[in-house]
């Protein structure tokens, strides 16, 4: 989620279909909203919690579903840390040490840089469309909320999703996640609907952990562009230790 | 005017008296040696142990010491300071920081404990310094250093000098990662139990592992006496008061596995001092009986002179008890002596032992109350109480068979 593009999808009206068509429509126009062939973009991150708040500023490129790169510019500590993911495998690069450690699957869950986005967010390639059957749950003039249930054979920690778009432009409002005991365990919602080299999104997506007050992530997009031809070169091992 | 008659007794058969004193002043002085130095052994235990990284006390957070997290820090403010060394006693205190990390050198990779010490307070407070087997120990100013325990340094096939590459969790959330070099290695492989442990200068682990300046995990504190550290814990916790909720623990209770093992330790060692005193009591027994029944012909003619029962029996109690008083007066002085040569020299054990990871060479013995007391109690009871029934036999005893007995 945190990957991508969108693709400029067109407004649609929440009267024009029957309700099963609108309701794939607005899953695929949301799974399409942060993906595109490629990217290149520039990111804030603002992680608090109880004990500490950190500010983030990062690079990202990505391509496709499989390929993501991110590199750190701040805080000075931090420069140059970067993740490279390549489909499911995942390694981080500590400039300072020297060091490219790969990311065991046992720590897919853990937190990415210390945030409230696990290293599994970042190396997701399931889609809504895919892997979740969406009904419409409610709908007014103004919102649109979908419950999406994880289909049986899919493996996730997210069994259902509940989620709401803008009726006007199905622009994401909120996600919030269920746990396996159907409890919500976080919540994303999405401000800021800005355009970027002519593609529009929420700038802003917040991420409040549901089970561990005062834990909160913002990740703002600064500058984007979008399906400019980058090299597959940058997503290998050699780019990820280049200084 | 019995009294009299008893004390001079004593010194009339000079040579009897003198043998049964001798038995009196060895049992004491044996009975005392062994609780010197089992006294004194546990004390040498406490302080090398305590010395070794626990020290006397400890402050952390409330709840730190049962579920040690990176966030659960104390400053070391003024208050806090002035709270440690106003305690009287006080000898000095050392700030740490903890944190777990993962160590890379060249292809090995080991995880271990961080520690992180401060370069000067450290040195004063235990022994770390001294247990630097190669290389040197963090200078004042030191920057990105590290100081492995030989057990690591073996796994990681470490020497001075190499530059180790460390990653770790930061209090902010961020991946800790910095490169240390080498500068010393703690204890000698094979010999003592040395974890796996690596130490950074105070100021360098903070860095490293983001942490605001002045923050810590524990304060360590060293008393003079390790035995007034109870007392010493409640005091600081009072000065301290409840608002930083803190808690202060004795050392005791920061390494309760260790001290309940030493208690135990510690009681099977009285079931053998004990066996010494009953054999004390037995020879101060067998030297007192001997010298009552020889003298029963003596006894006879005293009763046939018309001297009642009673007096005879206090007579012979007496001339006991005045007999063990004179001896406890060398015995007292010989065990002091003995006991604090002991405590000074010790004596050396041949092969070293090793105790919840700490060598020891020596043993100690130790002079307090306990290694004075214990033993006159138990020779003056052995002796008075042996006493009583030859007294009593003696005072019942027709003066004619008396007379004729040999």
């Amino acid at each position: 989620m945190l990957v991508g593009l969108v693709v400029a999808a067109a407004p649609i009206r929440a009267d024009s279909a029957n309700s099963a068509t609108l309701v794939d429509r607005i899953v695929d126009h949301i799974d399409r909203l942060y993906r595109s062939e490629d990217s290149h973009s520039h990111l804030e991150m603002i992680i608090s919690n109880p004990n500490w708040e950190r500010r983030l500023k990062m690079e990202m490129w990505t391509r496709g579903l499989k390929e993501t790169l991110i590199r750190i510019h701040a805080p000075r500590k931090d420069v140059g840390i970067t993740t490279l993911r390549k489909g499911p495998e995942m390694w981080n690069f500590f400039p300072r040490i020297d060091k490219v450690m790969k990311v065991p699957p046992s720590m897919m869950m853990s937190s990415w840089m210390g945030s409230d986005f696990s290293n599994d967010d970042l190396v997701k390639e399931s889609t809504f469309t895919d892997d979740y059957t969406a009904t419409l749950e409610s709908a007014d003039d103004s919102l649109l909320t979908l419950t999406l249930i994880a289909g049986e054979h899919t493996a996730t920690l997210w069994p259902r999703i509940s989620l709401t778009v803008r009726a006007i432009d199905l622009m994401p409002v909120t996600e919030i996640y269920y746990d396996e005991k159907d409890r919500a365990a976080r919540r994303i919602e999405f401000e800021d609907v800005t355009e970027f080299s002519g593609r529009t999104l929420p700038a802003t997506m917040a991420m409040t952990s549901l089970n561990k007050p005062g834990h909160r992530t913002i990740i703002r997009y600064v500058e984007a562009e979008f399906d400019t031809g980058i090299s597959d070169r940058l997503f290998s091992l050699r780019e990820l230790q280049r200084r | 005017m019995l009294a009299r008659i008893a004390f001079r007794n004593v010194f009339r058969q000079r040579r009897r008296s003198l043998f049964t004193s001798l038995m009196m002043v060895g049992g004491f002085t044996l009975s005392s040696l062994s609780i010197g130095i089992s006294d004194g052994s546990y004390a040498h235990l406490i302080d090398m142990f305590t010395r070794d990284q626990t020290g006397h006390l400890q402050i952390h957070r409330q709840g730190y010491r049962q579920q040690p997290s990176l966030h659960a820090t104390l400053t070391a403010d003024e208050r806090l300071v002035r709270a440690i060394e106003h305690q009287s006693g006080f000898a000095a205190w050392a700030p740490r920081v903890y944190a777990p990390g993962l160590a890379f050198l060249g292809r090995k990779t080991a995880g271990a404990r961080l520690v992180g010490v401060d370069p000067v307070r450290e040195p004063a407070t235990t022994r770390l310094k001294q247990k630097i087997s190669e290389g040197r120990f963090f200078a004042a100013d030191e920057g990105n250093s590290i100081i492995l325990t030989c057990t690591l340094a073996e796994v990681l096939d470490a020497d001075i000098g190499d530059e180790i590459a460390l990653i770790g969790q930061g209090a902010d959330g961020s991946i800790a990662n910095d490169l240390f070099s080498i500068v010393g290695i703690v204890g000698a492989s094979g010999r003592t139990r040395v974890g796996r442990t690596y130490y950074l200068p105070l100021d360098a682990a903070r860095r490293f592992l983001s942490l605001p300046r002045a923050h810590v995990h524990e304060i360590a504190v060293v008393l003079e006496d390790h035995r007034d550290a109870d007392a010493a814990a409640d005091e600081i916790a009072q000065r301290i008061g409840a608002a930083d909720n803190l808690e202060v623990a004795p050392w005791r209770m920061v390494e309760w596995e260790f001290y309940r093992a030493m208690k135990v330790d510690q009681e099977g060692m009285w079931v053998s001092l004990l066996i010494i005193v009953i054999i004390v009591a037995i020879g101060v027994l067998n030297t007192v009986l001997m010298s009552v029944l020889e003298r029963t012909r003596e006894f006879g003619v005293l009763r046939a002179m018309g001297t009642p029962p009673r007096a005879l029996f206090s007579m012979i109690v007496l001339e006991t008890t005045f007999l063990t008083l004179l001896s406890l007066i060398p015995a007292v002085s010989l065990s002091v002596i003995l006991n604090f040569w002991l405590s000074q020299q010790g004596i050396s054990i041949p092969n070293p032992i090793n105790y919840g990871g700490v060598l020891f060479s020596h043993i100690y013995s130790e002079v307090n109350a306990r290694v004075l007391w214990l033993p006159g109690l138990v020779v003056l009871l052995a002796s008075v109480g042996v006493s009583l029934f030859p007294a009593w036999r003696t005072a019942r005893i027709a003066p004619a068979d008396a007379m004729r007995a040999h």
